[in-house]
């Protein structure tokens, strides 16, 4: 999002990705064992995977696992697609609900930028949703809610309660709803970053070298961001020059590189304050056939009944819920609900098809001692040293996923839901990675400031959730790509005051 | 045993009445592999298949597991036709048009989001 507006701005721009590209056809969702592979070779856990292009991560210490995609497009490749934005409480919660702190920026400044890449990743979804201000309409209409979604939106109706038909960012004139999503769209449809920008910015000039792994960001004489250092995949130790250095490599990889680098850390906050939504399944098991491997992957529909702080519930902020089918047995077995030996195909037969599920998003609050460091023994390919990630979940997090999943489980059961199961929270959903490079007004207290330029060193800028001072409880990417093309116009329009290297 | 043998005695166990021995598949990433191998090294000592830890239980489920359900007749019996392509109708989804009453009773209720005064640069350049 950023590299295509520079380019098309005139300015020179080289990526470095430790990844490769990936052509949706190799992507497995068509394939028999694509259930096997999205927790083998397409794992989005790169301990998991394991290959050269990722780092590990040392995350004994951590309650949730970071989870996470190296490639052109990085996480986007395996991301739901489920797109929502920021509420505008989300950028004012010490002011709404005494807690953390306030956003340097505010929904009514990020505004122009969210409509904008709604329209550069082609929304599916529906305009007028009133948990939101006002917005333009979107690029193309909701997605199909199915069998499923309508049983639960009427059991809304009947509570009561909000419900919305969920916004995806899915090209329809491309989808033949695999339902594959998350281990890479197959058909091109989801609006991966490698195919919404990086093809265009390359075609315009873009100098994007795969397989280069980022060591260090240096510096001049002055404290000046001069370039990086990089590693190709043959061994191979290269340098770029740059005026500007842009870190985009997500809320581990941004501050393991400022801590390799030692930069922009007078506050003593690069790596710390991370936040990572912890993320609850509730799964209503129904009678009828729903046929819930149809489809998208991402929500059906969602609801923020629940999103807004209601001081009654014991706990402050709040979460979002996306609906979605479960896919295809693998899954279903491996989460043991039909259990093992004796039974099982029985219990399978009631369960494939038949089971929907409510992905709860939880909005956890910055703490310093949730963060990355960089470890001690554990190295990644090249020799540098792994990022550790620690994190325990809050109290407040902890009342909020409770509650939340006893609203959800009513929400099923009103649906017609037979049966419900619960994973609270789930461990390997560390998706959202935020926090470890916060924004702000005073360089004591944060690491970047509100147009993303690190207080320390005056070109060099940050383009990813690490930047985030509170989480929301939303998915991150529209925000996160949002902020990214407000750099993006901001560059462009400050490159003659720029200070850079001699 | 073999390791054919070792998986046919684990899926007997876990998933009887399945379609036969799987094979270990040849792209698991290393450390699943690595997991399965010890978990393999562990049913051939005499090891069940409750005794196995965490990962070595989860490697060894997630091989049987996937090669069971890629059977067509498993799949079939469970009543999953497997992935395939199908096409969207044309949108809006006309199944869907029955919501549009309720749509309208969430939109009846009225904002849900808290306002918030626009902080104090955005309100200057406004």
């Amino acid at each position: 999002v950023l590299a295509a507006r520079l380019v098309a701005a005139g300015m020179r721009v080289t990526c470095l990705e430790q990844g490769a590209w990936h052509d949706p056809a190799g992507f497995p969702g068509p394939t028999l064992g694509y259930e096997r592979a999205m927790r083998g070779t397409w794992s989005p856990d790169p301990n998991v995977r394991g290959t050269d292009a990722d780092y590990p991560i040392a995350g004994d210490d951590a309650e949730i696992t970071p989870l996470m995609f190296s490639g052109v497009g990085g996480s986007s490749i395996l991301y739901n697609a489920d797109w929502c934005r920021l509420r505008p409480s989300d950028f004012r919660v010490r002011t709404l609900d005494g807690v953390a702190e306030d956003w340097p920026v505010d929904y009514a400044e990020l505004e122009p930028w969210f409509d904008q890449t709604d329209a550069e990743f082609g929304i599916s979804g529906l305009a007028g949703d009133p948990s939101l201000p006002p917005t333009p309409p979107l690029p193309h209409p909701p997605l199909p809610v199915g069998p499923g979604g309508r049983l639960v939106a009427a059991a809304h109706d009947r509570l009561g309660w909000h419900w919305w038909p969920g916004t995806n960012a899915i090209d329809p004139a491309a989808c033949v709803q695999w339902g594959t999503c998350i281990e890479g769209c197959p058909a091109g449809a989801k609006a991966s970053a490698d195919l919404t920008h990086w093809r265009r910015a390359v075609a315009a000039g873009a100098d994007l070298r795969t397989g280069a792994r980022v060591t260090r960001v240096l510096t001049d004489a002055r404290g000046r961001a001069c370039g990086v250092e990089y590693v190709d995949r043959a061994g191979r130790s290269a340098r770029v020059d740059a005026g500007v250095v842009v870190l985009a490599a997500n809320g581990v990889g941004t501050p393991r590189l400022l801590l390799l680098s030692g930069l922009a850390n007078r506050s003593g906050l690069v790596g710390r304050r991370l936040m990572v939504h912890p993320f609850a399944t509730v799964a209503g098991v129904f009678d009828d056939p729903l046929e819930s491997w149809v489809g998208h992957a991402g929500p059906k529909i969602v609801s923020y009944e629940f999103y807004e702080t209601d001081a009654a519930r014991g706990f402050v902020r709040g979460a979002k819920w996306s609906l979605g089918g479960i896919a295809g047995p693998v899954g279903i077995a491996l989460a043991g609900w039909a259990g093992w030996g004796d039974g099982h195909a029985g219990a399978m037969r009631d369960l494939v098809g038949r089971t929907m599920s409510w992905g709860i998003f939880t909005e956890d609050l910055p703490e310093d001692h949730n963060r990355v460091t960089l470890d001690g023994e554990l190295t990644d390919s090249d020799g540098l040293p792994a990022p550790r990630v620690t994190y325990a979940i809050s109290e407040n997090t902890r009342r909020m996923l409770d509650f939340h999943a006893q609203r959800a489980t009513e929400s099923l059961r009103e649906a017609g839901a037979h049966t419900v199961h619960a994973e609270v929270p789930v461990r390997a959903s560390g998706w959202h990675l935020l926090g470890t490079a916060r924004m702000g007004e005073d360089p004591e207290t944060s690491v970047v400031d509100r147009d993303l330029r690190a207080h320390d060193v005056p070109n060099l800028y940050v383009a990813d959730g690490s930047v985030f001072v509170t989480s929301a409880g939303v998915n991150p990417t529209s925000t996160v790509v949002a902020l990214a093309a407000r750099l993006g116009d901001h560059l462009v329009a400050a490159r003659r005051n720029i200070a850079v290297a001699a | 045993m073999t390791d054919a043998e070792l998986l046919a005695r684990a899926a007997a166990a876990l998933l009887p009445g399945g379609p036969g021995a799987p094979a270990v598949p040849s792209d698991l990433p290393r450390p699943v592999a690595a997991a399965l191998r010890r978990a393999l090294d562990a049913l051939g000592a005499g090891a069940e298949v409750d005794a196995l830890g965490d990962a070595e239980r989860d490697a060894l489920l997630l091989v049987l597991a996937a090669a069971h359900y890629a059977d067509p007749g498993v799949r079939a019996a469970v009543g999953y036709p497997g992935p395939r392509a199908i096409d969207l109708p044309p949108l809006p989804d006309a199944r869907d048009a029955g919501l549009e009453p309720l749509l309208q009773r969430v939109r009846d209720r009225g904002p849900t989001y808290r306002a918030t005064s626009p902080s104090p640069r955005t309100a200057s350049s406004q």
